[in-house]
C-alpha cells in the first residue's frame, strides 16, 4: 500500500518545532478551524476583560432612554451601540457581560458531563456485564425523566445558583457522553490492538487509558462541542423560566427571554444576544470539527 | 531431541458460554513444546487452534473458559496464576503476534511509543534506553531507517513493515516462547516468504520456541520442526515436519496434503475434503472426522478413537490406522 518510508530527508532539524508549524499552517488551510478558533478566542477575551470592554453597568438602569434602536436607526445614539432594552440598559454591554456566564456555564457543565460519561461510559463498556448493566439502566432512567422538568425540580429544591445550575446541566448530559463512549468502547475493544496490549501484559487501567480512551476521544470531541451549544440554550430556557441565572446576574438566554415580549417593537432586545448565542455555538462547532480532524493521526499525512 | 519441555498441555479443554448454553471448541487437546523448537498447529477455521493459543496467553474473550485441564510453562501451573503474575508472563515470557497486522497496531500512537510501552512496562528502563532498545529492535527485524519509522503512525507502513513492527514488538522483551497466529496469512507471498525467514532466523540466534498457527501447510514446510494437526477441538495427529509429509497417516492429513496444487501435475480439479468443519454444538458421535472421511465405516460412526502411539513422535486418532 503507501511505504511511507523513503521521504525525503528535510531539513529542519528539531521535530517538534516541525510539528507544530505542520499544525499551523494545516489550520491556516482550514477555514472552519480558522473561523472557529477565531470566534472563539474573541468570545473569551469578551468575557475575561468584560470589565474593561463594556462601556456601561449591565445592570444600570435608565428609565428615560429605555428601549432606544441601535445607533444606526432612527432615534439611536452612538452612546447606547447596540440599543437599550425595556430598563434602560445597554444591550451591548450586556452582552459582553452576558458572555461570562454563558461560557462559563456550558464549558464548565460539559466539563462536568464529560468526565462522568466519559469514566462511567468506559467501565461500563470494558468491564461489561453487572457494570454495564447498572450504569446503562442509570442512563436508560434518566433519558425517561423530562430533562427540564427534572432540572426544575432540582433547582427549586436547591435554589438557583450558578454551581448548582452547572452541576444540574452536566448531571443530566453525561447520559449522552456515557452511552457513546459505551458503543465505541464495545467495539474498539474487540480490535486487535487491544488484543495484543493484553498480550504484552498491559493493565487494565493502561489498556483503557492508552488503547481505548484515544480512540475514542475524536467523537467524544464532537459531542462535546455540539454539547456546549446545547447547554448555552438550556441554560436560556432555565433563565427564561426564571430558576436559572437570576438577575442582577447576566447571561445571553436571560436577555434573549427578557426581549422576547418586546420582539414586535424592538427586535434588537432579542436579537442580539440571540446572534451571539449562534455565533458563539458557530464557533464552537467549527472549532470542534477541526479538532477531530486533528485528532485522527490518518489525517496527518 | 532431549530438549526439556519449555510449555506443557494436558487435556485442555475450552468452552464459551453462548445463549444456549456452554459450547466446547478445545476438546481434550495434549502437547508440549521443547525449547528452540518450533511447533505448528495446522487446521481449518474453526479447528480450535486460535482459542488454543488465546487460552496459553489467558486472553481468551470475556465468554470463554478453560474448564479442565493443565498448562505448564516453566514449571509454572499457568491455571494457579494470579492476574498480576500472568500480567508478568505476558510480553516478557510468552509473546504473541496476531493474524492481522492492520489493526494489531494502536492507530493512535507512533511506532516508537508502543515499541518504548512494551520494553518500559517489563523491564524498569529509562525512556531514553527504551528508545534506543525499540531502534535496534527494528533494525533486528529488518527495518530499514529504524530511527525514522520509530517516529512513524501505524497506517503510514505497508501490510509487511507492519508485521515486522508486531515481530519486533513481541520480541523486544527477548521472550522464551514465541506465538505466531497466522503470522503471514494477511501478506503478499513476498512478503510471507521474508517474514518466515526472518522468524526462522531470530529463533535460531535467539533460541526462542515458537508455537505457529496457521493453515498453510507450505508456512509448514518452510519454518516447522513439529507439526500437530487439529480438526474439531482435538488433535488428530502429531508428527515431526518431515515424517509428517513423508508418511501422514491420518485421512485428513491425508485429505489436506492432497488439496496442495502441485505444480508439475496437470489436473483438471483440485482434491478438496467435502463439507465443512463440524459445530461445535453439535458434534457427530464416535471420530468427528467420519462424516467427512472417505474410510468411514460403520465402526467410526460409535467409536470415539484415542490418539494412538504409532512410533516414538508420530501419533494418530483413527481406528483404521
Amino acid at each position: 500500500m503507501n511505504v511511507v518510508i523513503e521521504e525525503k530527508v528535510t531539513s529542519n532539524p528539531n521535530p517538534v518545532t516541525k510539528r507544530m508549524k505542520k499544525q499551523a499552517f494545516r489550520l491556516l488551510k482550514s477555514k472552519t478551524g480558522m473561523l472557529g478558533i477565531i470566534i472563539v478566542f474573541f468570545v473569551t477575551l469578551m468575557a475575561v476583560f468584560a470589565p474593561v470592554l463594556a462601556p456601561f453597568d449591565p445592570a444600570k438602569t435608565n428609565v428615560v432612554s429605555r428601549l432606544l434602536p441601535p445607533f444606526w436607526m432612527e432615534g439611536g445614539t452612538t452612546e447606547y451601540l447596540l440599543g437599550t432594552d425595556n430598563l434602560g440598559r445597554d444591550i451591548l454591554s450586556r452582552i459582553i457581560y452576558g458572555s461570562r456566564i454563558s461560557l462559563m456555564v456550558g464549558i464548565a457543565a460539559v466539563i462536568v458531563a464529560g468526565a462522568i460519561g466519559m469514566i462511567l461510559g468506559l467501565i461500563a463498556g470494558y468491564y461489561g456485564k453487572i457494570f454495564d448493566f447498572i450504569i446503562m439502566r442509570t442512563v436508560d432512567s434518566i433519558l425517561a425523566i423530562p430533562t427540564i422538568l427534572f432540572m426544575l425540580i432540582v433547582l427549586a429544591v436547591l435554589g438557583p445558583s450558578i454551581p448548582t445550575l452547572i452541576l444540574v446541566l452536566g448531571g443530566t448530559s453525561w447520559v449522552t457522553y456515557a452511552r457513546m463512549v459505551r458503543s465505541e468502547t464495545l467495539s474498539v475493544k474487540e480490535r486487535d490492538y487491544v488484543r495484543s496490549a493484553k498480550a504484552i501484559g498491559a493493565k487494565d487501567f493502561r489498556i483503557i487509558t492508552k488503547y481505548i480512551l484515544p480512540n475514542v476521544i475524536s467523537s467524544f470531541i464532537v459531542i462535546a462541542t455540539l454539547n456546549v451549544a446545547t447547554i448555552i440554550i438550556l441554560e436560556a430556557s432555565l433563565s427564561f423560566l426564571g430558576l436559572g441565572i437570576q438577575p442582577p446576574d447576566v447571561s445571553w438566554g436571560l436577555m434573549l427571554s427578557d426581549g422576547r415580549q418586546y420582539i414586535a417593537t424592538s427586535w434588537w432586545v432579542a436579537t442580539f444576544p440571540g446572534l451571539a448565542i449562534t455565533i458563539t455555538v458557530l464557533g464552537v462547532i467549527f472549532l470542534g470539527d477541526w479538532l477531530r480532524d486533528e485528532l485522527d493521526p490518518k489525517m496527518k499525512d | 531431541m532431549a530438549a526439556t519441555k519449555l510449555m506443557e498441555v494436558e487435556d485442555l479443554k475450552v468452552r464459551f458460554k453462548t445463549e444456549n448454553g456452554y459450547v466446547s471448541t478445545v476438546n481434550g487437546v495434549t502437547f508440549s513444546i521443547l525449547e528452540g523448537e518450533t511447533l505448528a498447529i495446522v487446521g481449518e477455521s474453526g479447528s480450535g487452534k486460535s482459542v488454543t493459543s488465546l487460552a496459553l496467553m489467558g486472553i481468551l474473550p470475556s465468554n470463554g473458559e478453560v474448564y479442565e485441564g493443565e498448562m505448564t510453562f516453566k514449571d509454572k501451573d499457568l491455571r494457579k496464576l494470579s492476574k498480576k503474575e500472568y500480567r508478568g508472563l505476558r510480553g516478557k515470557e510468552i509473546s504473541m503476534i496476531f493474524q492481522e497486522p492492520m489493526t494489531a497496531l494502536n492507530p493512535v500512537f507512533t511506532i516508537g511509543f508502543q515499541l518504548r510501552e512494551t520494553i518500559i512496562l517489563h523491564f524498569k528502563m529509562k525512556k531514553e534506553q527504551a528508545h534506543q532498545r525499540g531502534i535496534e529492535m527494528l533494525q533486528l527485524v529488518g527495518i530499514p531507517d529504524a530511527e525514522k519509522v520509530m517516529t512513524r503512525f501505524p497506517h503510514q507502513l505497508s501490510g509487511g513493515m507492519r508485521q515486522r513492527v508486531m515481530i519486533a514488538i513481541a520480541l523486544s522483551c527477548n521472550p522464551s516462547l514465541l506465538i505466531a497466529d497466522e503470522p503471514t496469512t494477511a501478506l503478499d507471498v513476498t512478503i510471507q516468504a521474508q517474514i518466515l525467514t526472518l522468524m526462522r532466523n531470530l529463533k535460531k540466534n535467539s533460541n526462542t520456541s515458537i508455537m505457529i498457527i496457521t493453515h498453510d501447510l507450505g508456512v509448514v514446510a518452510e519454518i516447522a520442526d513439529r507439526v500437530i494437526v487439529m480438526y474439531a477441538g482435538e488433535v488428530v495427529e502429531e508428527a515431526p515436519v518431515y515424517e509428517l509429509f513423508e508418511n501422514p497417516m491420518h485421512p485428513y492429513t491425508k485429505g489436506l496434503m492432497a488439496s496442495i496444487p502441485k505444480v508439475h501435475d496437470v489436473v483438471d480439479d483440485l482434491y478438496s475434503i467435502e463439507g465443512t468443519v463440524p459445530n461445535p454444538a453439535d458434534m457427530p458421535a464416535g471420530c468427528k472426522f467420519h462424516p467427512r472421511c472417505p474410510l468411514a465405516s460403520a465402526e467410526c460412526t460409535k467409536i470415539r478413537p484415542e490418539l494412538k502411539q504409532m512410533n516414538e513422535q508420530h501419533a494418530v486418532r483413527c481406528i483404521k490406522v
